[in-house]
Order: structure tokens, then sequence, then C-alpha cells
């Protein structure tokens, strides 16, 4: 029988000191037959979800609780430790409470609260009274007389007593064979009898098991930035803080045996369990006291009449049924909230939209949440909330990533800084950088570690020079994949955003993120997911900024602002368009994958964009889902069904499962589930849940079915592909509302391409493509891209003539106070000659360098070099006295054009005038070699040679070994593609030329042309 | 004053209970344990060599005040400080 349980236990969430998962803690405390444990964490509840969950795995009851630093007011500096643990909902909140006041009191990552604040915050919570730094274990271990020492543990204790009270409040004994630790026990047990408390015994863990003590002194020397070497007053003195067995404890404590049968009795008080919910979320003003759920339908009937001027009666019973159980599920006012922040947005002129399973609502679509009409593309509600699991769904919103901070501060502003805060995120170890971290920690050499490193990327055994760099060499890969996955700091999440009608602190603790006046929660999208706290995503999504900006600059240079949401989809111009592949720049459909595909697939309709960004996804190419669905679609294999029940859910895909919602439609045509099983289905199969969960449902599919007259071979079948497509799986809504902007995007792209393209450019880092082939495409398409220039550019990239003009964004090195003094001085009068520009802006000297190398002062007709050279002959002072100018005159060559191009190349990251492979072009034709409109006129199997620029370079997992290179010249892009073994040879020559010069076989497929690599070397 | 073996000078220890010494032969004479003072564990410089020991400060029936340790790596014990 257990008679142990550990009541003080860190898991790796006291951040650079815990040594272990909460995962292996719960398990090691199951294997020794605890029927409970503690996480008491330092000022943290970080791991709290993790460890939950992994308790409800192995069986035993989670304690929640944290270990918390407090310092006196008038002693801030002397520090002491306190073990808190949670025995009701009230403990809970104070727990919050008191670590929210502790992390923001003090320097991120120094958490301390004032012994003051502990006042009328300790209700609920069961008080240990500490570890060695505990304020009673150092008062009896005082250096002073022992008459003093014993009088300051006394009054110590009397404090607790009174603030915790004494049921809740127990002198904690630890024994870790330190050589003080039998008088310190002897002493607090002493106290303890004067002041008859109870006594209680912990082991103060910081890791499962015992050979865990080196990570966790690697740990102390990451965290203190130093060496096992110089770090011994820093690091324990032995390895005995480990998760131990009653006997052990037992043996530690022969005489406390009430200390130690202490540790069942709190456990059973201590009988907590979490629960979040939509009663977390401010109650949603609504007009005239309306309930949240009358308000939610009358705007829902507003937008129908507003909409639809002759509703059909499918759609007012799709909303009827969709509110119904929205209101069942109480989350009303969840929509409400969601609807004010889209509303908010809008007004703004924000660009925003919902994406994921919320496109699956009418209602989210009649709120604007969502931009998708569910009823035209047959979604299915249940996708997103159904009876079954009424739970409150995600409901992530994409915004203006330029503009997500204005509404990120209207939320803190509408709900206010105590009740709003973002999810936090855990920044961990990964591979290398832990070795790196490792290695300095064991004092080794950096050519050491670089081995290392080389050998983790290799996938190899490491070779050392002698037999003691050998041996540190596997300490360091040992120990590296030990805290692989540690936390190791905290960031903020992208968007989550936590918005609660009591005060928050109350609810989850919070603390400072980095960036000013930012707070986070302790718990990390997982988490909060896990526990079941509601989080709302504000996502900034690129693609809708350069949407917005592509707008605005349509209408500052057309006078007409297009209005890109009522767009009818049904262009059929912008079909052939990205029929043809011809999506550089185009949402979600510009990948070289894509452009693989999208001949083949030839869209021809708005569901078949939804079908394109479904297809290249990891999930149906390692499904084998897309070579079946293409092939159906070009007429090559014909469209069958395992059974005709099929038929309605897989039509619209040819036979083939592509989506999620068709998991729950197959499982209510074939075997009679609701569409709420079909999701519960689908989430058991998505999650790979235990095969005991998956096999109920199995049975469930089979019986139905059989009730359908389906054989249960059939339905075997069917469950079987059901099985395989669920891991990978991808939600038709949320394709859908993606669909929504390759549309916008690409019809931007059609019609206004030059406008596209600068707002692209002024939007980057975005999409598949760097900024170089968004310049050399337009160019191809007959649009001049003009340099730089102090004369007329402005700071960002603009519309002039039929092209555009680059902006000052593009400079190497340019910041906004730059950028503002040539504006400045070009608004009083033009710049006549370099030292008048350098006059009057001041700029700093490798900035003036940079414009002149990108072309931006050719305007004044001197030839580069010579600017450059004058420029070398100013004064330039830095309190802006006149200039002492000298002008010589000077004679030097122009640079070359090659030379002027990687000058641009280095400063622009682009270069705007011609493509690099045309100076290259005659030489190429000469030997033959081919460039990318060319090589499509080739007859397929043909051998050939081709050259190009190297622009993308891929080895997706799912390809086998084998690489993907997409090269480009001036008249387009070429694909090569490099098998394994090729890529074996020639991989250096590949990883470090950009011209590259492939040899190799043609191949024509379904309109792409690929070469088949056979040799590969570098253009000289 | 006190002798001080830095390294330790080897001991034969017979055991009262498992790790526990109960007597101890030392230059050829035996110190029967009269009391355990206070003991400890170190595990240290697990980089290198490593030193992993259990010390224990004990007072003998021949009238020796001692700090012994039971290396356990080797299972040897050695005495390391003699007090005067």
């Amino acid at each position: 029988m257990n008679i142990y349980i550990e009541l003080h236990c860190h898991s790796n969430f006291s951040l650079l000191d815990g040594a272990s998962h909460p995962e292996e803690l719960v398990s090691r405390a199951a294997q020794l037959g605890m029927s409970a444990l503690a996480l008491t964490d330092h000022n943290a509840v970080y791991g709290a979800a993790r460890f939950i969950r992994a308790a409800q795995e192995y069986g035993i009851q989670p304690i929640l609780g944290a270990e918390l630093t407090l310092a006196e007011d008038d002693n801030p500096d002397h520090s002491h430790h306190l073990t808190l643990l949670v025995e009701n909902q009230a403990g809970w909140h104070n727990l919050c409470y008191l670590i929210s006041r502790a992390q923001h009191n003090a320097p991120k990552g120094q958490a301390v609260l004032p012994f003051a604040e502990l006042t009328g915050c300790t209700n609920g919570l069961i008080a240990l009274s500490g570890c060695r730094h505990g304020l009673l274990a150092t008062a009896v271990s005082s250096r002073k007389s022992r008459q003093i020492s014993r009088k300051t543990a006394v009054s110590a204790a009397r404090r607790y007593l009174d603030l915790f009270g004494r049921d809740n409040f127990y002198i904690e004994l630890q024994n870790h064979y330190r050589p003080d630790d039998g008088l310190r026990n002897g002493r607090l047990t002493a106290l303890a009898h004067h002041l008859k408390l109870p006594c209680v015994v912990t082991n103060n863990v910081h890791y499962h098991t015992p050979e865990r003590h080196q990570l966790q002194d690697v740990l102390v020397c990451i965290r203190h930035l130093t060496t096992l070497d110089e770090s011994a007053h820093l690091r324990r003195l032995n390895g005995e803080y480990y998760l131990k067995t009653a006997g052990q404890m037992a043996a530690l404590f022969p005489d406390q045996p009430q200390a130690i049968a202490n540790t069942l009795h709190i456990a059973g008080r201590c009988q907590f369990e979490l629960h979040y919910g939509l009663q977390d979320l401010p109650s949603f003003p609504t007009p005239h006291g309306m309930s949240t759920g009358a308000y939610l339908r009358r705007l829902c009937q507003e937008a129908i009449g507003q909409r639809y001027p002759q509703p059909a009666s499918r759609l007012q019973e799709q909303v009827n049924h969709e509110l119904t159980i929205i209101e069942r599920a109480g989350l009303a006012n969840y929509f409400l909230i969601v609807w004010d922040i889209v509303r908010y947005a809008r007004q703004n002129g924000i660009r925003c939209q919902g994406r994921g399973s919320a496109a699956n609502s009418l209602v989210a679509y009649l709120l604007n949440i969502s931009p998708v009409d569910p009823i035209a593309h047959d979604l299915v509600f249940e996708r997103f909330l159904s009876q079954e699991r009424a739970i409150a769904p995600d409901i992530d919103l994409d915004f203006d990533a330029a503009r997500r901070e204005e509404v990120i501060q209207y939320l803190y502003g509408r709900y206010g800084a105590d009740h709003t805060a973002m999810a936090c995120t855990f920044v961990t170890f990964r591979a290398k950088s832990a070795i790196r971290d490792i290695g300095k920690a064991l004092g080794l050499t950096p050519e050491l570690v670089a081995t290392a490193v080389h050998a983790l990327e290799m996938a190899q055994s490491p070779k050392a020079d002698n037999e003691t760099e050998q041996g540190a060499l596997k300490l360091l890969l040992d120990l590296g994949e030990q805290i692989e996955g540690f936390p190791r700091h905290l960031g903020i999440h992208s968007g989550g955003m936590i918005i609660t009608g009591s005060p928050l602190m109350g609810r989850v603790p919070t603390e400072p993120a980095t960036m000013p006046d930012r707070v986070v929660v302790q718990w990390d999208k997982e988490a909060l997911e896990d526990v079941g706290l509601v989080k709302i995503d504000i996502l900034g999504l690129r693609m809708l900024s350069a949407i917005s900006d592509a707008a605005a600059l349509i209408g500052e240079s057309t006078g007409e602002r297009p209005d890109l949401d009522t767009l009818a989809f049904t262009d059929t111009a912008i079909y052939e368009m990205i029929g043809t592949a011809d999506t550089i720049g185009v949402f979600q459909v510009e990948s070289r994958a894509q452009a693989q595909m999208l001949p083949r697939l030839k869209p021809t309709c708005f569901n078949d964009l939804i079908v394109a960004i479904s297809l290249i996804r990891p999930g149906p190419i390692q499904g084998n889902m897309v070579h079946p669905y293409l092939r159906r679609r070009q007429g090559l294999e014909p469209v069958t069904y395992l059974h005709p029940l099929l038929e309605p859910a897989l039509a619209e895909t040819l036979g083939v499962i592509l989506f999620q919602e068709q998991v729950l439609k197959v499982a209510r045509d074939l075997a009679g589930f609701t569409p709420g099983q079909g999701e519960q289905l689908r989430r058991a199969l998505s999650a790979k849940r235990a095969t005991e969960e998956i096999e109920k449902f199995r049975a469930a599919f089979i019986t139905g079915a059989q009730a359908k007259g389906v054989t249960p071979v059939i339905a075997e079948t069917v469950f079987e592909q059901l099985l395989a497509f669920g891991g990978y799986s991808f939600a038709k809504s949320h394709a859908a509302a993606f669909a929504v902007l390759v549309y916008q995007s690409a019809w931007l792209k059609r019609y206004y391409p030059h406008a596209f393209y600068a707002a692209l450019l002024n939007n980057q880092p975005m999409g598949f493509w760097n900024a170089a082939v968004l310049v050399n495409e337009l160019r191809r398409q007959g649009f001049p891209v003009l340099p730089v220039d102090i004369h007329t550019s402005q700071p960002t990239c603009g519309l002039e003539g039929n092209g555009i003009r680059l902006g000052f964004n593009y400079v190497k090195g340019f910041h906004e106070e730059h950028i503002d003094r040539i504006m400045d001085g070009r608004m009083q009068r033009p710049f006549t000659s370099l030292a008048d520009f350098c006059q009057r802006t001041h700029l700093p000297r490798t900035i003036t360098e940079n414009l002149i190398l990108c072309g931006a002062m050719d305007g004044w007709s001197l030839p580069r070099r010579q600017l450059l050279w004058e420029l070398g002959t100013l004064h330039l002072p830095e309190n802006g006295l006149p200039l002492d100018i000298t002008p010589e005159p000077v004679s030097l060559p122009p640079l070359t054009t090659a030379e002027a191009m990687l000058a641009e190349q280095s400063v622009l990251g682009l270069s705007p005038g011609d493509h690099i492979m045309a100076l290259y072009r005659a030489e190429l034709r000469k030997h033959y070699i081919l460039g990318s409109q060319e090589v499509t006129a080739v007859p397929d199997g043909q051998w050939v040679q081709v050259a190009g620029l190297l622009v993308v370079h891929q080895s997706p997992p799912t390809a086998k070994g084998f690489h993907f290179l997409t090269l480009e010249d001036e008249a387009g892009m070429m694909n090569v593609i490099v098998s394994p073994q090729v890529y074996g040879r020639y991989r250096s020559t590949i990883r470090s030329e950009r011209l590259l010069l492939a040899q190799g076989q043609v191949q024509q497929q379904g309109g792409v042309t690929n070469v088949l690599a056979d040799k590969v070397s570098g253009l000289r | 004053m006190t002798r001080l073996w830095p390294d330790g000078s080897s001991i034969q220890v017979v055991l009262s209970s498992p790790g526990i010494p109960g007597r101890f032969t030392w230059h050829g004479q035996m110190h029967p344990i009269e009391a355990i003072n206070n003991r400890w564990r170190v595990q240290m410089e697990w980089w290198r060599e490593g030193i992993w020991r259990d010390y224990f400060k004990v007072t003998t029936t021949t009238g020796l005040l001692v700090v012994i340790f039971h290396d356990l790596h080797t299972g040897d014990w050695y005495l390391q400080r003699l007090y005067d």
C-alpha cells in the first residue's frame, strides 16, 4: 500500500532548474505506486495542463501548486521559498493571484512577492514551510545564537499560522544527505512541537530518476552562464533530489511516521479540479437588456434581409438550427464578442476574415466573421459545433498584418488590461542550440562542440582525436538528447488572446511579456485548449495587408478603389491564368508544387480553388490522394465508389476523400451517424486516439452500415480508408476561406499586376517567392520596374506610369528617419548635386553610398563610380555646418553591367535592370544551352542542357530524397528534378553555386516541363 | 589539531545495517562505532571520473572523533579526518 505522496516537485517548467518533463514525473510516480503527485514549479503553473493530462492518463490524482518566492518589504534582497498547494477553487484563485503579483512585481524571470501581499490571499491554500531556503529553515539554521534564531523562527512560524490558519500550515522536512540536514530537521521538529504544528516530509524533487541530476547540474550552469567546473557553489551537493519510493523516504525519516503519513492526509484534501468555460468570457452588452441569444438572432435576421433578397427556406432552417445549438451551448455571448471584433476592424478599414472550421457556420457568415457562404459550398456546421460536443469552438481571425496591433489595442481598451492577455509560447531547446549550451557548460572547446553539431546535422556518430574527447562528445550528445524539447523561456503567441469577465489574475496567472505593456498568461495554446479557457486568435496575415495596399494603390492611380469583397468568383480569365500556373504572388497557389499540379487540375470554378489548396498538403500527398484525384479529373481513370451510398459525400471530389467534412458525411450516409457523432469520429481519427476509442467507433460504424444494407467487408474497407485519411486531413471550410483570398489576389494579379506586385514588395517577407523573383516576373510581363530614385521614390514601392518605382524601403540600412530626411529635403527644393544632397540630409556615409550603388542618384547623369569618388572627397560634419567642398575633375571607368548588377543586388536584394542570365545568353546559345522558354518546346525524353539562377531549392520530406530546383532566367522559370543519387554527386555544387548548369532528360507531363538532371555544375 | 588525509586512509569496515558502518579497522586496530553524529552524501564531478561518497562523522568507543567515507563507485572505505 502507498504510504507516501510527493508534495514538492519541480518539473522542467521550473525553467532551467527542473530536469524532467511533467509526464516523466507522473509516469515515475505512478510506477512507484503514488496515488497522487503535486507539481510545485517556481512561481508558475506553466506545466499544469500537461501535468493534469498525464495524471489522468496514468490514473493518479494531480495536485496543483507552486513554490512561491517571498521577500520582506524592508529586505527585498533576502528572498525565501514557500510551498503552496491548492485545496479548492478559492485556493486556485489565490494561487493565480499571488503568482501574478510575484511576476508583475519583479523583472522578468525574477518573480518575488512582497510578504505583506499574502494577507487576505491564503484561503483555500495549504502552505508547507518550504525547502532549506524557506523562512523557518533559514531561521533555525542561522549562525546567530541559538536563542535568537529560535525566537526568529517562532515568530516567523506564528506569522504563517496567522496567515494560513492552524489546519493549513505544515512544517516541511527534507533530507537530501546534506551535512546540515539532520541539525535543521531536528530544530524544525522541535519548533513544530513547541507550537503544536504538524510536520510533513517532502523531497523537493527536481527530476524523476537519479540519472537526471547530471542534466540538472547542466541546467544550473546554463541558467548562470557558467561552466560545471566554476559552479560548485551554485550546484547541489549530490543527486538526491529525485522521486523516491515510500520505503526510501521512510528510511530517511525513521522517527517521523506522522510527517510521512501527513502527505496522504494533505493529498486527500487537495481534490481540486480545474474547470473553465464560457462563463469566463465578459458579458457582451446588448441593447435594451436583450438576452445575448435574442440579440444574436436579431443580428442574423437583419443580415439575411440585407444579403438575401429572397431567402430560401433552407437558409432560415439552417440559421434556426445553428442558433438553437449556439444558444443551448451558451455560445451566443462568445459569437457577439467575435462579431464585435470583426465589426471594429471593418469600420476602421482593417481587412479581416475568419479561417478554420468557423467557416462552416452560416451564423458566422451572416455576422461577417467568415467570408464563405456555407450553404453555397455544402459545408457541414457540425464540423464546427455540434450538440454532441458543445464546447467553445476556436474562431481564428486573420487581419491585415500591418494593422493587427490596432485590433489588439481595441480589445485591451474595450475589456481592460486586467481582463485581456495573450497566450504565451514556450521557446524550447532545439538539438543544435542545446548542444552549444551544454558544450559551454561542460567547458568543451568550440571545435569539439562544432564536431558534435556537425555529427548531429549529418546524423552520424562524431569522431574525436582521443578517448577523452570521444567520451566528452558522447556525454554531450546524450545530454543534448535529454534536454531536447525542454522549455527554455517564454514568448508571446502570435495571436491567441484571452478575454475574461472577472479579472484575469484570479483565473490564471499572468506575467509581463518581453514586449512593453504586454501581458501573457502562463499557458500556451495547447494548455489553454486542454483546460478549456476560451481563446480568440487574432492573427496577422500579410496577404490581407498586400490586398489592402494593392486596392489603395489602384484607388490612388485610377481614382476608383476596387471593392474586392463583391467579386463574384466567376471570371473565366482568372481561372485560365491559374490553370496555366501563372500564379507567382497569388495566395496559396504560387508554390513550385502548385505550379506542377495546376495545369493538370485546370480549375474552372471557386470549388476547384478549394480543391487546389487542399491537394498540395502533406496529408493528401502522404495519403496518396493527389494522383488518383488528378487522374480522375483528367479522365484517365473512371470515377468509382466503393458503395453507391458514398456518392453524395464524395462526388464533389470524384470519389476521393479530400476534406474533413467528408468524414462526417460518409459516416452519416453509410453508417447513419449524426453529424455530431461523425465529428467525434473525425476527432478520434485525427488525434490518433487510443485504439480502444477507435475500435468502439469501428464497431458502431459497421453495425450502422449493416443496418443500411452495406456488407461488413465494404464497411470495414471504408472505415480503414477514413482511418488512413484521418491524421492528414484538411477542413474544406478553412480551404474555402483561403480560396477567397486566392481569387482576390489572382484578380489583382490579372487586372492590376503592377499594383499587386508593388503591394507584395511592400509586405515582404511573405509567400513562396522572394522579392527578386517578383520583380523579374513583373518585368517579364512587360511592366517596367524602375530603380530607387532620390528625386521620385516614395518611402515604399509605388506606381509610376504603367510600372512600379522601387521605394526607399528596399535600400539596405534605411530607417524611417533617413527616409524622412530625404522627403523633407526634397519638399524644400530638388537635390541638385551629391554635395547638395549630403549637406541637406546629413545621412550616414554608408547610406548615401548605398543610394549611389543602387542607382538612386543616376538622375544627375554622372557615372556611379564618379559619385562614389566624390562622396569620398566630401567632409561630412555631424553638426550640420556648411561643407567644405573641393570638387576636382576626375575620370574613372564606369562600372560594368555585371558590377552594377552585383552592387544593386547587394543593396536592394534584387536588380531592377536586366536579369543576370541575359548577360550570359549569347554565350549560352553558342553552346546550345537552353533557356526557360526554349525548354518547354523540347519533346519528351530528349537530352538537354539548361542554365539559370537558382531561386528555390526544395527537398520536402514527402519526396523520398528527391530535390527540386527552380532555375530562373530573363524569360521565366524551369524545374530541375535531382534524384538522390545525382544529388549525392553534386551536393556541394548545388548548395554553393547560385548560377547552375544542368544536363538531363526532358520530361513533358500534363503541360508541365521538368528536366531530370544527370549532371549539375556551376555556370562559369 | 585535526589531521587530514585528502585522499583518505584505507580502513576496513563492518556494517551494522545496510550502508551504515558498525566498526572499522585502521592500522590494524579495531574501532567500534559508538555514535554517528552526522552523515552526508557527495556526488560531484560526474563529467570527469566522478566523486560519489557517503560520509560519516562518528565517535568510537576507543575515543576517536573521525570522518570516514564510503566510496560508492568502488565500495572501499577510507578515513579522511581525525579530530583531536
